[in-house]
């Protein structure tokens, strides 16, 4: 029961339109109630959730005016179902039918129904997309795809009858997407007249069930059947179900008048009232058919108007849609109403160029009793429709028109007046600089003008602005901003302060663009110094009057002035807004957080900033902002020592979208692999150093700097192969005598490496086999030399060597010497020979320059016994 | 079922139909439509069934009331047919090799009565709107012979039409007879024949004369109002025909553009030929300026006129014109595309 409500709650959010929230919802109900049918549906509903977000894409495409965006969106929608939908779909059934084999008993029973049921949606999951697509190989594609799965479903799935009837019904519903009609109707005829194997009295489940799928069986073949030209048979399937009383001795037959009371029917018994009405319009019965359609409107338009419930708007748009459908087959006579009704459904549909065709119709077709209501609504349309299809001169006679004729009508007045004053400038603009001088606009602009005041008249000089301001001309831009005043005669502007905001921000966009101009660069900081006082009067008034749009712009504007102008205490005083007034604004927030925390670091707040990056990195985390202030807070932690910090920050940076330009740059890789390892994040590190070899051209043209953060990498992760190997490689690729700092150290951790291996190789208690032993001691050997070369070379007269250095160097010597009594104790009594002489050579330094001295004497007493000789006759007194 | 596999039938089902936007709620009565009648003075009666229809009386039932309406008070009527309605929707939108077509599949199947008489006129009226005036006035030649007798309630607007077929043709005495034959069937029609005599002139060039009757029809107190703008802008065609381009402007600015009215205001054919008449009149005066204004009237003509197919195309053609002469001939080509009936 429990369960239950949980998931009903899962449902009231989706219903609301809360994704994101219902998801979060569907994960804990998982956690809580394992065992329910609904958790081990396993993703499908995240799938769901991503489905809706490609058709929401698809949708966002459709609207969109700008060719090469709907496009890009388009392409985005195709690859996210690929990824998301398809992909996760076909893993998912493929793992519920693998459950279903697996399981035993009842449990067998749920398992293959789950799997049944996520088969089943992704049939219709490949419909609803075919849709989406447009017509070509693609769309083509997946309909014979699903045709198939459908075909596949209902010949093979046959252990749950109701879901076989919907897999029934998705196959004449492909069939009919594909124009196949009358195989369409062939395929949903088959399951007409369907009952259940059971007696009466039969359950409301199972009448329901019933009505359901044969409902939607007559719907769907009498389009089919409609859109085969043959009305007529659409006419008699439907015709039966007609009727506000059961069906008299047929108790599954869906009467309308019945299941239109059922709330999940309803929908698919307005559709069929609706394909009624078509039918018998092209039937030849016109008045019936359009009366039909009528009566749903009249019906669910005075449902909507008392209770709006959107599913009734949404029936009397399906309605007009109907009348749409009338009037493209030309079988009623319709009156400019009419024309305008199904001119909204087509509309709707977002069949526009028809929609716009229609409208025209309608204007041409209002009796003279129908202009005052419906002509300023047909002009309007015509206006917006054109406005869309960018063709903006076109909306703006049309505009015209209504301002003209219909200047009281309320579209006008409400917006009209505004889309009229926009589709000049539009126009005007298309034109260039001829469109200010062209008479015929002139009289339209002055028109235009005419019905516009404060905001109207000003919204298109804002705009004008912003135009200016987009093509780098920013003198104009803010000249422009700037005249736009407070009020127009008398009517208040309301987006002055906006305008005064952006106008003196010019400033900033200006210094922005001078690059590395210096000369630029130092005019427009003195115009900062000019104009900060200016604008900070701006965000005082906007603070005052809580014009928070304005406030945004100034606060960003001011801050950014202050930063550049190195006084980065105001900057941070301004721009700390962000998180207290502004920290709703949608606009300005993400760069007003950057900047506060570039100003931060820069007066040594770096740890404090840490706390609006984290802000920044969750609300605008695509936003370039997040990874700069990345950037600066990890060279920061970095200068403090705070080596884990700066990996972090930098790791945040490294993966964000906006760097990877930079993130192509051998040099920023570079970087990024030291901090990361010497942050300790090893794994992130080794991804990097891969990247690094992708843009160096592969492992072989390796810098040399590279192999060696590489190798310490690998090190660090205790990979002795790896390390082993690198090191090696180095070895063999760069000359070792000492050219480089690095080149001791490299021998140092390649000998290392080398026991290491031969450790793994050899666990305790065994012994060390000598061959890598000798190859050890090679390695400390030369490790050694190359060091006590560079001390001495390096060694300025009168001063002590580095002590750092000098340690190192005498931990190598005592290592090389442990090797020696390996080597020794695996045979190869040359090595005891070997450490003798070295002691013996170096025991003055070693004492007087390490603390090691017990450790050598240690190994050198060993060595001498081993050797059969007298310690005492070697070492000196003291 | 589960809850998913509901939501997504349902989701699917619904994208059946389209998805579903917000729009416009707008005011809807309901109009059970039969048939209609439209009265010489525009206003248009829905929802009636008509009885009978003669040129010289039209009955009709109207609710429970029956209907009696001189026939020259009707200026159209429409009844329900489905054979004949797909052939008038082809007709209005300008589809008139369509119209044809569904003519020619209708002839065979032996309509009767006012269906058969009217499918008659319907193809005299869809051959002379397509340009074949001799075909035309073959066809309302039959319709008058055979429908004579019974009075039809097209027979004087088929003869009109013959009128119409023979100015086309250029046999203007042909026309005039024609005209002159419609003076029993009542003042109207006696009016019309007067504008059809008035067209016949001007296609004549006989411009004095031509404007002289448009001005009769367009200054008689008893002609309805769409006879007295028709001859109005009949007359100002003239005009513009004259190169009197400033005078025209001046005409069709006071009767057609001042004013905010919407009062008799409607979107016929009449405005749309004044709109029309104005772009031409601006591309006649000279200088840069004037075809810029020329641009905007005939942009109006096309955009709020589609449907009124003649000066639609005729709009088109003349902003390919306008574009020309201002230099934008990606402009020219796009309403050159446009003319030939792309969108």
């Amino acid at each position: 029961m429990m369960a239950d409500i949980d998931s009903r709650l899962i449902d009231i959010l989706q219903a609301e339109g809360k994704g994101e929230e219902a998801l979060k919802a569907l994960a804990e109900f998982k956690k809580n109630w394992p065992s329910h049918p609904r958790a081990s549906l396993g993703s499908l509903e995240t799938i769901g959730s991503d489905f809706a977000a490609v058709l929401s894409g698809f949708e966002k495409a459709g609207t969109e005016s700008d060719k090469a965006k709907s496009d890009a969106l388009k392409s985005k929608a195709i690859a996210d179902f690929r990824a998301k939908v398809e992909k996760p779909l076909d893993g998912l059934i493929a793992d519920l039918i693998k459950q279903a084999k697996a399981a035993k008993g009842n449990e067998k029973l749920t398992k293959k129904r789950l799997s049944y049921q996520t088969e089943l949606a992704r049939i219709n999951i490949f419909l609803v997309y075919a849709r989406s697509l447009e017509a070509g190989d693609v769309r083509n594609s997946y309909l014979e795809k699903g045709l198939k799965l459908a075909d596949f479903f209902v010949n093979e799935r046959a252990d749950f009858y109701i879901m076989r009837y919907e897999a029934q019904i998705q196959k004449g519903l492909y069939l009919l997407e594909m124009e196949r009609f009358l195989d369409s109707a062939e395929e949903l005829e088959l399951i007409f007249d369907i009952e259940p194997f059971a007696r009466p009295p039969y359950s409301p489940q199972l009448l329901k069930a019933f009505h359901t799928i044969r409902l939607k069986a007559y719907l769907f073949s009498a389009k089919a059947y409609n859109g085969a030209k043959k009305p007529e048979i659409a006419v008699s399937i439907l015709k039966t179900i007609m009727r506000s009383t059961p069906v008299p001795g047929d108790p599954f037959a869906p009467a309308i008048g019945v299941v239109e009371k059922d709330a999940d029917l309803q929908q698919f018994a307005v559709l069929a009232r609706l394909e009624y009405g078509i039918a018998l319009a092209d039937a030849g019965d016109a008045p019936k058919g359009m009366a039909a359609i009528h009566a749903v409107i009249s019906k669910y338009d005075k449902l909507f108007k008392e209770s709006k419930v959107d599913k009734y708007r949404a029936f009397v748009i399906d309605a007009r849609k109907a009348l749409g459908r009338v009037s493209s087959s030309g079988s009623a006579a319709l009156s400019g109403r009419d024309y305008y009704q199904a001119a909204i459904g087509l509309k709707s549909e977002l069949k526009l160029e028809e929609a716009l065709n229609t409208f025209q119709t309608a204007l041409a077709k209002l009796a003279s009793s129908e202009v005052e209501e419906y002509a300023p609504l047909c002009l309007n349309e015509i206006g917006e429709l054109s406005f869309i299809l960018n063709r903006f001169d076109e909306a703006a006679v049309a505009f015209s028109e209504l301002a003209e004729h219909h200047a009281a009508s309320q579209i006008f007045r409400s917006k009209a007046a505004t889309s009229f004053a926009a589709s000049v400038d539009k126009a005007k603009r298309n034109l260039g600089e001829s469109g200010s001088a062209h008479a015929g606009y002139a009289e339209l602009t002055a028109k235009a003008d005419q019905f516009s005041g404060g905001d109207t008249k000003y919204q298109v000089k804002m705009s004008e602005a912003g135009q200016f301001e987009e093509q780098g001309d920013f003198a104009k831009a803010r000249e422009s901003f700037l005249a736009i005043p407070k009020d127009d005669q008398g009517v208040e502007v309301s987006y002055y302060l906006r305008a005064q905001a952006r106008g003196l921000s010019t400033y900033v966009r200006e210094y922005e663009m001078a690059g590395n101009d210096a000369a630029g660069r130092a005019a427009t900081l003195k115009a900062f110094q000019e104009n900060a006082a200016k604008l900070q009067a701006v965000l005082d008034e906007a603070l005052e009057k809580k014009d928070l749009r304005a406030c945004g712009v100034a606060a960003l504007g001011l801050g950014q002035m202050y930063h550049h102008l190195e006084n980065y205490a105001e900057a941070v005083k301004v721009l700390k807004l962000f998180s207290t007034d502004l920290a709703e604004d949608k606009f300005y927030r993400c760069s007003g957080l950057g900047y506060l925390v570039l100003s931060m670091v820069r007066i040594g707040q770096w740890e404090e900033a840490g706390t609006y990056y984290r802000v920044l990195s969750v609300d605008c985390s695509k936003e370039p902002s997040v990874a700069t202030a990345a950037y600066v807070l990890s060279d920061a932690a970095d200068a403090a020592g705070e080596n884990r910090k700066a990996a972090l920050y930098l790791l945040q940076y490294a993966e964000h979208s906006s760097a990877s330009a930079e993130m192509g740059d051998l040099n920023m890789v570079m970087k990024v692999v030291k901090v990361l390892s010497d942050g300790g994040l090893v794994s992130d590190a080794k991804r990097f150093v891969e990247k690094a070899k992708k843009i160096g051209g592969g492992a072989n043209k390796l810098g040399r700097e590279l192999l060696l953060m590489e190798g310490q990498i690998a090190m660090s992760g205790e990979d002795w192969k790896g390390a082993y190997e690198i090191f090696t490689r180095y070895v063999d690729e760069f000359e070792v005598k000492g050219a480089n700092y690095e080149d001791p150290f490299v021998c140092r951790d390649l000998g290392w490496a080398t026991i290491k291996l031969a450790r793994q190789a050899h666990p305790k208690p065994a012994a060390l086999p000598l061959d890598m032993l000798l190859e050890a001691e090679k390695y400390y050997g030369h490790s050694f030399y190359l060091l006590n070369n560079f001390l001495t070379n390096t060694r300025a007269p009168g001063k002590e060597p580095d002590a750092a250095l000098v340690k190192d160097y005498w931990a190598i010597a005592l290592r090389l010497q442990q090797v020696r009594i390996s080597a020794g104790r695996a045979g190869n009594k040359e090595a005891y020979n070997d450490i003798h002489k070295f002691v013996n050579e170096y025991q003055g330094r070693i004492r007087k320059q390490s603390d090691l001295w017990a450790k050598f004497l240690t190994y050198w007493k060993y060595a001498l016994k081993q050797m059969g000789k007298d310690p005492q006759e070697f070492i000196k007194a003291g | 079922m589960s809850y998913f596999y509901s939501k997504t039938q349902s989701s699917g089902s619904r994208a059946l139909v389209a998805s579903l936007v917000v729009v416009v709620s707008c005011f809807f009565l309901s109009s059970l439509k039969a048939d209609v009648v439209v009265q010489s003075n525009g206003k248009r009666i829905d929802g009636v069934t008509v009885l009978s229809a003669k040129w010289d009386q039209v009955l009709f039932k109207q609710g429970g009331n029956t209907v009696k309406l001189l026939g020259d008070k009707v200026v159209s009527i429409q009844r329900e047919s489905a054979y004949l309605q797909p052939v008038r929707s082809a007709i209005s939108s300008g589809d008139y090799a369509k119209a044809l077509s569904s003519i020619s599949k209708l002839d065979g199947r032996g309509l009767k009565g006012w269906q058969a008489a009217e499918l008659q006129y319907l193809k005299g009226k869809a051959h002379l709107a397509a340009g074949e005036a001799g075909k035309a006035d073959g066809v309302f030649k039959e319709f008058v012979a055979a429908n004579k007798e019974t009075k039809d309630y097209w027979l004087p607007h088929a003869i009109y039409g013959r009128g119409q077929a023979s100015l086309d043709l250029g046999r203007g005495n042909s026309a005039q007879t024609h005209f002159q034959g419609l003076a029993p069937y009542g003042p109207t029609w006696v009016l019309r024949a007067k504008l059809g005599e008035a067209q016949g002139l001007f296609l004549a060039k006989k411009y004095v004369e031509s404007r002289g009757k448009f001005n009769e029809v367009a200054n008689n107190r008893k002609a309805p109002d769409s006879l007295k703008v028709a001859a109005v802008v009949g007359r100002i065609d003239v005009i513009v025909s004259q190169k009197q381009y400033d005078k025209a402007i001046s005409d069709l600015e006071k009767t057609f553009f001042t004013g905010s009215t919407t009062r008799g205001l409607d979107y016929g054919e009449s405005r749309a030929k004044a709109t029309y008449l104005m772009g031409v009149c601006y591309k006649g005066l000279t200088g840069k300026g004037n075809l810029e204004k020329a641009e905007i009237w005939l942009l109006k003509a096309a955009v709020l006129y589609r449907h009124h197919k003649d000066i639609y195309v005729k709009s088109c053609n003349g902003l390919v014109d306008v574009y020309k002469q201002l230099g934008r001939t990606e402009r020219a080509t796009e309403w050159g595309r446009r003319a030939g009936g792309k969108s």
